[in-house]
C-alpha cells in the first residue's frame, strides 16, 4: 500500500512540476526499510527521471549539465546491476534520452563557451547506441524486444491452458495491453534513434560528408519505421521525417512525392491532420526556395483549400501558422507574376492571400511580423489592419479605454456602437500583440471583456452579456474582474427574469438564484454578497419558498459584516410570505403559520439588534432597517408573537424607530415607505395606549396618503379597523367593569382619536356603508346613554352629534340610496337633530318623510311624528313655536313640498284612523292598532294637559284642560275598560293631573 | 426490443455487410437482445452485496440477516449477513426511495434527502412495513448525517433516529441506526448516552460488535480519557476474526489510536502506528472508495503527527499525499491544503503555497478555512 501510494504521489507531483519534491520523496523511500526490494530497485530510475524533468526547462546550462551527468551515473549503474526486463528497458530508454538531451544541450547552447559540436556529436552517438545499438551493454530496443518476448511467452502459456478462468482471461487482456505499449515504445526508440542521427547532422558543416552520412542514416531508420508500421501514427511520422530529410538532402523530387502522399491522407483532425500540416509546411518551404514558378505547380487547388481551411482547434498551432504564411507568400509570388492573368483570378488570389496573412498576423507567432509586412503590400485597408496589429497591446488597450471613456461621458447610440466596434477589434487582435507584462495583459483583457459584457447589457443584448459574464465569472484569474462579471451576470439574469415567456423567465430566475448563491459563497464578506443575498431573497419570495429564504441566511457567513442587513431583508421576506399565506400554511413548505411568524420575528430581532449597533444608518441600510422595524411593529400589532417586545421603544428607536425616522424631515426615505410606516405607527401607538401619539400619527398618515384610490381605500380600512378595535375594547371593558370605573381621562383621549378617525374617513370616502358606520359611531359618541357616550364632554358630544348629522346628510345626498333607506336615515337624522334640540330641523325631516304617500299612510310613522311634535313642543324655548307644535301634535298639520303634500295626523287623527282596524276583527294587527288607539287617545289628552301647562293665558289653559278632561270622559264612555288595566291606570293618573292643574288655576286666581 | 436496440442492430448489420469486420457491433446487439429476454428479472426483490446483486423474494428480515429465496430456486433460503449487505431493494419500492438509498450508500446525504422528499407519503403509507421501514431509515440517516456535518438540528435528528429504532425493531439497519444515534449523542457531548447506544451494538454480529468497541474507544477519547481509549483500540486491533470488514475496522482503530496518541503528545508512537498500518495491504473486499477515504485520513493523521514532532518535510509529504492521491473526503482534503499552505510557506515556496491556497479557495469556497483567504493572486 505504501509503494502504491508513493507511486501515485510521484505521478501527481510530476504533473504539478514539483520534481524536486519527488526527488525528496524518493530519497526518503530509499531509506525506508519497509519497502520491497523490487520497489527499491525502481527508485534510481524514478529519481533520474525526476531529476532530468526538474531541469529540462531551466536556463542554467551548468545546472542542466550536472543533472544530466548525475542521471547518467544513476542509470548506468542501474543497467549494470539490473536484471529485471521491464526496469532494464525503462532505464535504457531514459539513459538514451539523457544522452540525447545532453547532445542538444551542447548543440543548442547560446553561449559560445558551452557550444561544442564535437561534444554534441559524441552524445548523439551515445544516444543512438543506447537506443538501438550497437552497444556492449543493454540497448533500449533490445530490452523492449526482450520484454515483448517475455510478455508473449506469458500470453502463450495462458493460451495453452485448456480451461481458462476469468482470472486467466483478465491476465491475458492485461498482457496484450502491455504488449501493445511495449511495441509502441519499441517504435519510439527507433524514431528517437533516427532523430538523433538527424540532429547529429547539424553538428557538421552542411553538405559535408559527415552531414550527408548522418542524414542518410536518419533516412534509413525513418524508412524502416514506416515500413514496419505504415498504418500507425509512428509510421506516418517517420514518413514525414523521411520526406523532410530527403528535401534536406536536396532530393526534392523524392521528398516532394513522399510529403505529397502524406497530404493526401484522409483526416481532418488529430495527429494525422497535424502531420498533414507539417508535410504541407515542409513542401511550401521547399517551393518558396525554388527559383522557377513552375516548381510549385503541385500546390494545386486541393492544397490551396487545405491551407485556407479554418480549423479552430489548430488556430494558433505553430505548424499551421507557418503553413499558412508559407502559402500566403507563395500565392503572393504567383500574384506578382500574373499581370497578364484575368482580373477575376487575381482577385481570388488576393482574397486568399489576405485571409491567410491576416490569420497569421492576428494569431501571433514567429511569422506575425512577416505577415504584417505582406499585408502592407496588399492595399490600404490591409496596411491599416497591419498597422493596428503592429501596435503594442498597451496602445490598443489605452485606445479602447479612451473610446469607452468618451462613451461614458457622452452615452449616445453612435458612441456606444463605436465602443462596441473598437472593443471587439482590440479583443480580436490582442493575442497577436506584444506586451511587456503578459500577466498584466491578461488582466487588462479580462477587464475589456467585462466592459464589452457591460455594453451588451446596456444595449439589452442580455444573452450575449450573460455568455461573456459567465465566462469571466468562471475563468478569469483576476478576482476583481471575476466579481464584477458575476454581479453583471446576476443583473442580466434579473433583467431576463422579466421575459414574457414564462418558461424562459422561470429559467432566468433559477439562474439568478444560482449566481447569487455563487457570489455569496465566493465573496462572503463583500458588499456584493449582501446584494446577492437580496436578490436571492427576491427569488425566494417570488417562488414563495420560505425554505429558500432560510437557506439564504444559512449561506451567508456568520462573520459577514452586513449579515444584520441580510437578516432584516430575510425577515421582511418571511413576513411578506406570512402575510400572503393561506390555510394556515406558508409558502411552498408545510410550516404552521405561527411558526413562520416566529422565524420572521427571530430574523428581524437579530437583524435589528445587529444593525442597531452600527454607528450611522443611512441610505438603503436605513430604509431596510426602518422597513424591518415597521414589519416587526405590524407583527406585534397582530398579536402573533408572545414575546415581550417593547413596542414603544421600537417605534421611537433613535436609529431606526419608524416614528422617529418618519417624523424627521431631514431624512428622505422613498415615498412609498411613509404610508405603511405611519400606519404601523398609528396601530402600534393604539396598541400601547398612547392615543396622543396615535392622533399625531393619524395626522401624519392622512397628510402622506396619496390621492390614488388604492391608498385612500387602505387609509379608510385602517381607520375603520382601528376604530372598531377601540370600540370593541371599550365595550369589553364595560362588560368586565363597572362603567364608573372607566378612567375618564383615558376615554377622553380614545374619544378624541375615534372622532378624528371618523372625520378622516368621512372626508376620504363616499362609500355608503363606511359613511353609515361613521354616522352611527359619531351618533353613539354624542349620546350619553350609549356605551361610548359616558366620559365624553358635553361640548364634544354636541360636536359628535353635529358630525353625525352632517354625515347623514352626506349619505342622503347619495343617489344610490333606496327610498326605505332614505326614510331610515332621515329618522336617524331626526334623532340626532332632536338630541341637539334642533326641533325645526327635526320636524322638517319628519315632514319630508311623510311627504311620501306611502310613509304618510303608516300609523307608526304618524305616531313618531306626533311624538316628535309633542316633544318639540315641550322642549321649544319660544311659546309661539311651542303652541304651533302642540297644535300640530293634537290635530295634525299639512305642508306642501315640491315632491307633494306632507300630512301629519296628530294624536287625534291617529286615533281616528286606527280605530276601525283596532276594534274590527280580532287579529294581531287589530291588537297592535288597539294599543296604538289607546296610546293616541292617552297622548292626545296628555298633550292638551302639557299645552295647558305651557300656556300663560288662563282662559286658554282652562279650555285646554277641559278638552283633555273631555277626551278622557269620552273614552270612558266609549271604552269603559280603557282597553286594559295599563291604560286605565294611565288615564286615571292623567285625570288626577288635570284636576290638580285646575286646582292650581283656581288657587292662582284667588 | 427497444428502439435503440433496433437501431443498433440495423447499424451493425449495415456495417457488417460493408466491411465484414465490425462484428463487435453485432455482438453488442445480440447482447442487447439477450438482455431483453432477461427483462422480468427486474420485477423482484434485490439484495446488493459488495460484489454481487442477488434477485429473488426477500422472505424475512432481521437486524442481523436477510433471508432470500433466490430467483429460480424453490426451496432453500439463502441467508445474507447484514455486514455483507450494501443495500436491499423491495420490488414494490418507489423509484425515488431506491435512488435515495443509492445516494446514502455513496454518502451523498443531501441528495438522499432530496430524493426521499419527492416520494408521495400516501404511497408509502399504503406500502408494506418493510418499505415503510426503509423510508423512515433513509429519512433518519440522511437527516442525522447532515445534522452531524452541519452541527445543526442534532437533537431533533436524534429523536427521529430513536423513533425509527423503536418503530422498526427488525430492520437490517438497526445497528447502523444505533451507531448513528451514538454518534449524534457524542456530537452533543453526551458520552454516557452515546455509550448506551454503542453497548447495544455489541449484542450484534461479531463485526458490528467489534465496531461498537472501537466506537466506545472514541467515546472515551471524546472525554479525554485517551489512555483507556488507546487500550480499547489496541484490543480491537488484536482481535482475531476471519470476517470481511474486520481488517478495515482494525485500520480505523489504528487511526483512532494514533489520534489519541497525538493528544497525549506521543506523536512518535502515532507515526509508528500509522506507518505500520500503511505497510499492510488492504483486503480485496474493501471498496476502493472506503480504502481511499481511510488512507486519506491515515496520511492526514500522519501529517499531524509529523507536525507535532517538528518534522515538517515529512508532514509536507504526508499532506501532499492527501492532496494529490487520497482527496475524496472534502474535510480532510481541505485541512491538508490548509496545512500545505503553511508548510510550503515555511519551506520558502511562496508560489506553491499560493497554488495550494487557490486550490483550497476554488475547491472548497464554503470551507471556513478557505474564507480566511483572499483568493486574488499574489
Amino acid at each position: 500500500m505504501l509503494e502504491h501510494s508513493s507511486l501515485r504521489l510521484i505521478t501527481g507531483l510530476g504533473e504539478k512540476g514539483y520534481h524536486d519534491t519527488s526527488v525528496v520523496v524518493l530519497d526518503k523511500l530509499l531509506k525506508n526499510k519497509a519497502i520491497s526490494n523490487s520497489f527499491r530497485m525502481k527508485i534510481p530510475l524514478l529519481r533520474a527521471i525526476e531529476r532530468v524533468a526538474g531541469v529540462r526547462e531551466s536556463s542554467d546550462w551548468v545546472q542542466r549539465k550536472q543533472a544530466y551527468e548525475e542521471a547518467r551515473n544513476d542509470l548506468e549503474h542501474l543497467l549494470e546491476e539490473q536484471q529485471e526486463q521491464s526496469l532494464l528497458a525503462d532505464a535504457a530508454f531514459q539513459l538514451g534520452m539523457v544522452f540525447l538531451d545532453t547532445g542538444r544541450l551542447y548543440k543548442n547552447a547560446v553561449t559560445p563557451e558551452y557550444k561544442d559540436s564535437s561534444e554534441a556529436h559524441k552524445f548523439f552517438v551515445l544516444a543512438v547506441e543506447t537506443f538501438v545499438g550497437p552497444r556492449s551493454g543493454q540497448t533500449a530496443l533490445k530490452a523492449f524486444e526482450n520484454e515483448i518476448q517475455v510478455v508473449e511467452d506469458n500470453i502463450h502459456s495462458y493460451r495453452k491452458q485448456r480451461i481458462a478462468t476469468s482470472g486467466d482471461r483478465r491476465a491475458i487482456t492485461q498482457l496484450e495491453q502491455r504488449r501493445e505499449i511495449l511495441r509502441g515504445r519499441k517504435m519510439q526508440v527507433q524514431l528517437l534513434a533516427a532523430e538523433s542521427f538527424s540532429e547529429m547532422a547539424e553538428c557538421f558543416e552542411q553538405n559535408s560528408e559527415e552531414w550527408e552520412q548522418s542524414l542518410e542514416k536518419a533516412l534509413q531508420r525513418y524508412r524502416a519505421v514506416y515500413e514496419a508500421t505504415p498504418n500507425r501514427s509512428a509510421g506516418i511520422w517517420a514518413k514525414l521525417e523521411e520526406g523532410k530529410t530527403l528535401l534536406a538532402l536536396d532530393r526534392q523530387k523524392d521528398g516532394q512525392d513522399v510529403l505529397l502522399d502524406i497530404t493526401k491522407l484522409a483526416s481532418s483532425e488529430g495527429l494525422i491532420y497535424q502531420l498533414r500540416v507539417k508535410a504541407v509546411d515542409a513542401l511550401l518551404s521547399m517551393w518558396l526556395g525554388t527559383a522557377s514558378l513552375g516548381d510549385d505547380k503541385n500546390f494545386d487547388e486541393r492544397l490551396r483549400q487545405f491551407v485556407l481551411r479554418d480549423s479552430t482547434a489548430y488556430h494558433s498551432d505553430a505548424d499551421a501558422l507557418s503553413m499558412k504564411f508559407g502559402a500566403a507568400e507563395l500565392l503572393h509570388r504567383r500574384l506578382e507574376a500574373s499581370s497578364s492573368t484575368p482580373e477575376a483570378t487575381r482577385d481570388t488570389l488576393l482574397a486568399d492571400i489576405r485571409i491567410l496573412a491576416r490569420d497569421v498576423a492576428k494569431n501571433g507567432g514567429i511569422h506575425a511580423v512577416s505577415a504584417r509586412n505582406l499585408l502592407k503590400k496588399l492595399g490600404r485597408k490591409d496596411a491599416a489592419f497591419a498597422g493596428r496589429l503592429s501596435q503594442g497591446f498597451m496602445a490598443s488597450y489605452q485606445h479602447a479605454e479612451e473610446v469607452l471613456s468618451q462613451y461614458r461621458k457622452n452615452p449616445t447610440e453612435s458612441k456606444r456602437l463605436e465602443a462596441f466596434v473598437e472593443l471587439q477589434q482590440v479583443l480580436k487582435i490582442a493575442p497577436a500583440q506584444r506586451a511587456e507584462d503578459e500577466g498584466r495583459k491578461r488582466e487588462q483583457l479580462s477587464l475589456l471583456r467585462y466592459q464589452l459584457a457591460l455594453l451588451f447589457y446596456e444595449d439589452k443584448r442580455y444573452h450575449e452579456a450573460i455568455a461573456l459574464g459567465e465566462l469571466l465569472t468562471k475563468d478569469s484569474a483576476y478576482d476583481p474582474v471575476r466579481k464584477r462579471a458575476a454581479i453583471l451576470t446576476l443583473a442580466t439574469w434579473q433583467a431576463l427574469s422579466g421575459q414574457k415567456n414564462p418558461d424562459w423567465s422561470d429559467d432566468a430566475v433559477t439562474h439568478m438564484g444560482d449566481t447569487a448563491s455563487f457570489i455569496m459563497r465566493r465573496w462572503p464578506r463583500d458588499q456584493c454578497s449582501v446584494d446577492a443575498a437580496a436578490v436571492s431573497l427576491d427569488v425566494a419570495v417570488r417562488n414563495g419558498s420560505f425554505q429558500a429564504i432560510e437557506a439564504v441566511i444559512q449561506d451567508l457567513a456568520q462573520s459577514s459584516p452586513r449579515r444584520d442587513e441580510v437578516l432584516l431583508r430575510a425577515g421582511l421576506s418571511m413576513w411578506h410570505l406570512c402575510q400572503n399565506s393561506t390555510n394556515g400554511q406558508t409558502g411552498k413548505i408545510s410550516l404552521p403559520r405561527r411558526e413562520c411568524f416566529q422565524r420572521a420575528i427571530r430574523a428581524l430581532d437579530e437583524g435589528l439588534l445587529g444593525i442597531g449597533g452600527r454607528s450611522v444608518l443611512e441610505g438603503t441600510v436605513l430604509e431596510v432597517a426602518v422597513a424591518a422595524a415597521v414589519a416587526r411593529c405590524e407583527i406585534a400589532v397582530l398579536g402573533m408573537n408572545e414575546d415581550s417586545l417593547d413596542l414603544f421603544s421600537l417605534l421611537t428607536h433613535a436609529k431606526y424607530g419608524p416614528w422617529h425616522v418618519l417624523q424627521d424631515s431631514s431624512i428622505k426615505l422613498p415615498s412609498q415607505m411613509y404610508e405603511p410606516g405611519l400606519r404601523a405607527c398609528l396601530q402600534s401607538f393604539v396598541k400601547v395606549g398612547r392615543y396622543d401619539l396615535a392622533r399625531q400619527a393619524l395626522g401624519a398618515l392622512s397628510a402622506n396618503v396619496s390621492s390614488s384610490k388604492e391608498s385612500r381605500l387602505r387609509l379608510v380600512g385602517t381607520c375603520v379597523a382601528i376604530g372598531e378595535k377601540i370600540i370593541n375594547a371599550v365595550q369589553e371593558h364595560k362588560q368586565q367593569h363597572d362603567a364608573a370605573s372607566l378612567q375618564h381621562e383615558t376615554f377622553e383621549e380614545k374619544a378624541e382619536l375615534l372622532g378624528e378617525l371618523l372625520d378622516l374617513v368621512k372626508e376620504t370616502t363616499q362609500q355608503i356603508d363606511v359613511l353609515s358606520w361613521v354616522a352611527l359611531t359619531f351618533g353613539r359618541l354624542g349620546v350619553s346613554s350609549d356605551v361610548l357616550g359616558p366620559g365624553v364632554r358635553d361640548d364634544k358630544q354636541k360636536f359628535f352629534l353635529t358630525q353625525s348629522g352632517k354625515t347623514i346628510e352626506q349619505i342622503l345626498l347619495s343617489s344610490e340610496l333606496q327610498r326605505d333607506a332614505q326614510t331610515s336615515w332621515r329618522r336617524e337624522l331626526i334623532t340626532v337633530r332632536s338630541s341637539l334640540g334642533q326641533w325645526s330641523e327635526a320636524v322638517k325631516q319628519m315632514q319630508i318623510i311623510l311627504s311620501d304617500t306611502k310613509n304618510a299612510r303608516s300609523p307608526f310613522l304618524q305616531k313618531d311624528a306626533a311624538d316628535l311634535l309633542q316633544t318639540a313642543a315641550k322642549s321649544s324655548l319660544g311659546l309661539e313655536q311651542s303652541q304651533e307644535y302642540f297644535r300640530a301634535a293634537v290635530g295634525g298639520s299639512r305642508v306642501m313640498f315640491a315632491a307633494g303634500e306632507s300630512v301629519m295626523w296628530g294624536w287625534g287623527g291617529l286615533a281616528n284612523r286606527v280605530s276601525k282596524v283596532a276594534f274590527g276583527e280580532h287579529s294581531d294587527r287589530s291588537r297592535t292598532m288597539r294599543r296604538m288607539y289607546f296610546e293616541s287617545r292617552f297622548r292626545l289628552a296628555t298633550c292638551r294637559l302639557e299645552w295647558a301647562q305651557r300656556e300663560t293665558d288662563v282662559d286658554t289653559k282652562v279650555a285646554l284642560l277641559r278638552d283633555a278632561e273631555a277626551d278622557i270622559k269620552i273614552e270612558s264612555q266609549l271604552h269603559p275598560s280603557f282597553g286594559g288595566v295599563e291604560f286605565e291606570e294611565k288615564f286615571q293618573g292623567l285625570r288626577v293631573a288635570i284636576q290638580q292643574e285646575f286646582l292650581k288655576i283656581s288657587e292662582g286666581s284667588k | 426490443m427497444t428502439m435503440q436496440c433496433v437501431k443498433q442492430e440495423m447499424k451493425s448489420r449495415y456495417v457488417f455487410r460493408c466491411n465484414g469486420q465490425n462484428i463487435w457491433l453485432m455482438l453488442i446487439c445480440l447482447g442487447c437482445v439477450a438482455f431483453q429476454s432477461m427483462w422480468p428479472v427486474h420485477a423482484a426483490d434485490q439484495v446488493i452485496t459488495r460484489d454481487k446483486t442477488l434477485f429473488g423474494k426477500i422472505e424475512a428480515v432481521t437486524s442481523e440477516a436477510v433471508r432470500l429465496l433466490r430467483r429460480g430456486s424453490t426451496a432453500d433460503l439463502q441467508e445474507i449477513n447484514v455486514s455483507d449487505i450494501l443495500m436491499i431493494q423491495f420490488d414494490e419500492e418507489p423509484q425515488e426511495l431506491i435512488e435515495a438509498k443509492r445516494r446514502l450508500v455513496k454518502k451523498e446525504f443531501e441528495a438522499a434527502l432530496h430524493a426521499v422528499e419527492k416520494i408521495n407519503e400516501n404511497q408509502i403509507e399504503e406500502s408494506s412495513v418493510a418499505v415503510r421501514g426503509e423510508y423512515a431509515y433513509v429519512q433518519a440517516v440522511a437527516a442525522g448525517r447532515i445534522a452531524m456535518e452541519t452541527a445543526d438540528g442534532i437533537p431533533s435528528s436524534l429523536r427521529r433516529v430513536e423513533k425509527v429504532i423503536d418503530q422498526f425493531t427488525r430492520s437490517i439497519h438497526h445497528y447502523e441506526l444505533l451507531e448513528l444515534a451514538g454518534d449524534l449523542e457524542v456530537a452533543q457531548g453526551r458520552a454516557d448516552k452515546a455509550q448506551e447506544f454503542y453497548d447495544k451494538m455489541i449484542e450484534g454480529p461479531p463485526l458490528i460488535a467489534l465496531r461498537a468497541r472501537r466506537l466506545s474507544g472514541n467515546v472515551l477519547a471524546s472525554e479525554d480519557r485517551h489512555l483507556e481509549a488507546i487500550r480499547t483500540f489496541e484490543k480491537v486491533q488484536s482481535e482475531n476474526l476471519d470476517l470481511n470488514g474486520v481488517e478495515q475496522e482494525k485500520m480505523a482503530a489504528c487511526l483512532d489510536q494514533a489520534t489519541s496518541l497525538i493528544a497525549l503528545r506521543r506523536s512518535d508512537e502515532a507515526v509508528l502506528c500509522i506507518q505500520e498500518m500503511l505497510l499492510r495491504e488492504f483486503p480485496e473486499e474493501v471498496p476502493v472508495s472506503s480504502a481511499e477515504e481511510l488512507l486519506g485520513k491515515a496520511y492526514s493523521v500522519l501529517g499531524q503527527s509529523f507536525i507535532e514532532t517538528g518534522k515538517n518535510q515529512e508532514a509536507l509529504i504526508a499532506y501532499l499525499t492527501v492532496d494529490l492521491v487520497y482527496n475524496t473526503d472534502p474535510n480532510i482534503h481541505a485541512e491538508s491544503l490548509l496545512q500545505l499552505i503553511e508548510l510550503w510557506t515555511r519551506g520558502g515556496y511562496p508560489r506553491r503555497a499560493a497554488e495550494a491556497r487557490e486550490k483550497l479557495v476554488n475547491s472548497y469556497p464554503e470551507n471556513e478555512a478557505a474564507t480566511q483567504f483572499d483568493s486574488s493572486p499574489e
